[in-house]
């Protein structure tokens, strides 16, 4: 048999239409590893072994009828606040620990529609919030690369289990960088969609104005093809627009030629990491050579993005959390006599520090005496962050920015200092604020062997040109890059 | 930009116990004697962090509430059988027939 481990949805599903492997085959084999591998960084925290195996045995009927496509047979991952009938979605909570599904996303409704086999769900940070995954109420994920770092948050699960090879893909979620600061820290590409263009109905909401579901993979043309199949609009998400969506794989092989790239000068302060300063560089530099011209532009409101984040996600998650009250689902404190107490006690113990943290933040910053000055304000500095993209895609294609400021952190070292974790959002939480898409590609190493990401993040719905410009770069950056892979 | 009193002192000082308190309170959440400290001190850093907004001159800028401005989105009202109460029940911490149970409310 071939070696199934580390190989692109794009050639898996071309070794399974020639019947070279089949997609059991590859479930099998994944599983396997993961049964070998996980437990060294715990990247999931449940299996779907049994559907898993039912999945692909179908796709294999289908295989064998003559069906076909880009994801038929071939296997992901999915993050654990995304639902799956019948499954459980614990959101890396205490709170909703034994939550079945009622019904799945449509995201996983589209997945399997194309033929998809789900393996599993991946860890994460407790209701998304978090940097580093080590909030989870299932233990830490830990970064294959070197396992006293963090893989990222809050998708680290979803980042460290296609990092380890033990799945070619998987689903995020991306609400200040959830997707692509993991994606850099791992070494994998990580892709956060334009608001609105994915539906979420089905994904436990965080912050309504910001969340999206994206794309985690090995390649640029694999996060193509899974946005492909699960773009769209749906009516069952009033935040979904109903705009066509194009064909992701014609940008693939454009070239950069004629693109206008541009580097904000504000992501590039004074006493930013050199290695990744460099490594931005360094990236810069080989889509120019790619036939890209290069500009500098200004985003001026940029360093504001933290401070509004600050504001708009917590009041957010305060009011989406406001749900979980042991009433109808989820946890229940069992020793309360009132059901005053019983809310109470049910949340208290329900949610972690971090949760708790977010959830006392947004309600002081909508509280009466506050909002106009945190709430009302954050939202109007928000249009000026929003007026700064506008602006700077008025002169290009794309910008280009790290991912995150640093590589991969150790374990423990930011948990005990709130503020010091959230700047490490500095460059991808703007994008979640003007609900632009953007992409974390590899693009280097650090002298620890830590991996590196860009981020290049384009104009509302214009994920053709982040495709275009990320696999320009994916073909003429070092092909080191794509070859050394983390050993367990 | 005009700022009231009692919020200029409040951004000054950080949070303070007592907010901590009303704010728990208001979050249906219980902040144990112990932990009140460290979410004063936590909370403080972080609002610290934000009083920087203040500098910006937001005169004359519209709030954003929304990134993508796509309008009120409208569906008939029609009545449909989308989830299957039991199924639902399922999920309820203590299910009596049809009901949801919780704590005696009324004496």
């Amino acid at each position: 048999m071939p070696d199934l481990t580390y190989q692109p949805i794009a050639v898996l599903s071309k070794k399974l239409a020639s019947g070279e492997v089949s997609s059991k085959d590859i479930t099998l084999h994944l599983l396997d590893r993961i049964e070998r591998l996980n437990p060294a960084i715990n990247a999931f925290i449940r299996m779907e072994k049994e559907s898993a195996v039912r999945d692909a045995e179908e796709a294999d009927k289908k295989i064998a009828s003559g069906k076909s496509g880009p994801l038929l047979g071939v296997p992901i991952a999915v993050k654990d606040l995304i639902a799956i009938e019948n499954g459980v979605t614990t959101c890396g909570s205490r709170m909703l620990e034994n939550f079945v599904s009622p019904y799945s996303a449509k995201v996983v409704e589209k997945l399997r529609k194309a033929g998809a086999v789900i393996l599993g769900k991946t860890n994460m940070d407790e209701f998304a919030m978090g940097s580093s995954n080590e909030t989870s109420r299932f233990g830490p994920c830990l970064n294959p690369w070197n396992t006293e770092t963090v893989p990222g948050g809050s998708s680290g699960g979803s980042a460290a289990a296609v990092a380890a090879g033990l799945c070619p893909a998987a689903l995020g979620s991306d609400t200040g960088g959830s997707i692509r600061q993991p994606a850099s820290f791992c070494g994998i590409v990580g892709l956060k969609p334009t608001y609105g263009r994915v539906s979420r109905f089905g994904l436990v909401a965080f912050a309504s104005s910001l969340d999206q579901i994206g794309p985690m993979g090995l390649t640029v043309e694999d996060t193509a093809i899974i946005l492909q199949a699960i773009a769209g609009h749906d009516p069952m998400d009033s935040t979904s627009v109903d705009i066509p969506v194009p064909d992701y794989s014609e940008s693939l092989n454009e070239g950069a030629r004629g693109m206008v790239v541009g580097l904000p000068k504000e992501y590039y302060v004074k006493g930013m990491d050199e290695e990744v300063r460099a490594i931005v560089l360094n990236a810069a530099d080989a889509l120019e050579k790619a036939g890209a011209k290069i500009e500098e532009v200004s985003l001026p409101y940029t360093e504001y993005a933290v401070p509004v984040y600050y504001v708009i996600a917590p009041a957010e998650a305060s009011s989406n959390l406001s749900r979980y009250d042991g009433v109808k689902y989820g946890y229940r404190s069992d020793h309360s006599a009132t059901l005053e107490e019983m809310y109470a006690n049910t949340r208290t113990e329900g949610f972690g520090a971090e949760v708790k943290r977010r959830i006392m933040l947004g309600t002081y910053v909508l509280s009466a005496g506050y909002y106009d000055d945190y709430y009302l304000k954050a939202q109007k500095v928000r249009t000026l962050i929003i007026n700064d993209f506008k602006d700077a895609f008025k002169k290009c294609d794309v910008l280009l920015t790290p991912a995150a400021p640093t590589p991969a952190f150790k374990l423990g070292e930011k948990t005990d200092n709130p503020l010091k974790m959230y700047l490490n959002d500095i460059f991808t939480i703007n994008v979640n604020l003007a609900g632009v898409p953007a992409i974390s590609v590899p693009a280097g190493f650090s002298s620890a062997g830590m991996p590196v990401g860009v981020q290049m993040i384009a104009d509302n719905f214009n994920e053709p040109a982040l495709f275009r410009a990320a696999a320009a770069f994916e073909k003429t950056r070092d092909p080191e890059i794509s070859q050394k892979h983390p050993s367990l | 930009m005009a700022l009231q009193k009692g919020v200029a002192q409040t951004l000054v000082s950080g949070i303070t116990q007592e907010e901590v308190h009303k704010i728990a309170r208001l979050a249906n959440l219980k902040i144990p004697v112990e932990a009140v400290g460290n979410m004063v001190e936590t909370l403080s850093d972080v609002l610290s962090h934000i009083t920087a907004l203040r500098e910006v001159d937001t005169e004359n800028v519209k709030p954003t509430s929304h990134p993508i401005t796509s309008g009120n989105v409208f569906r008939a009202d029609e009545v449909k059988e989308i989830f299957d109460r039991d199924k639902i029940l399922k999920n309820a911490p203590t299910p009596d027939g049809n009901y949801f149970s919780v704590p005696r409310v009324i004496e």
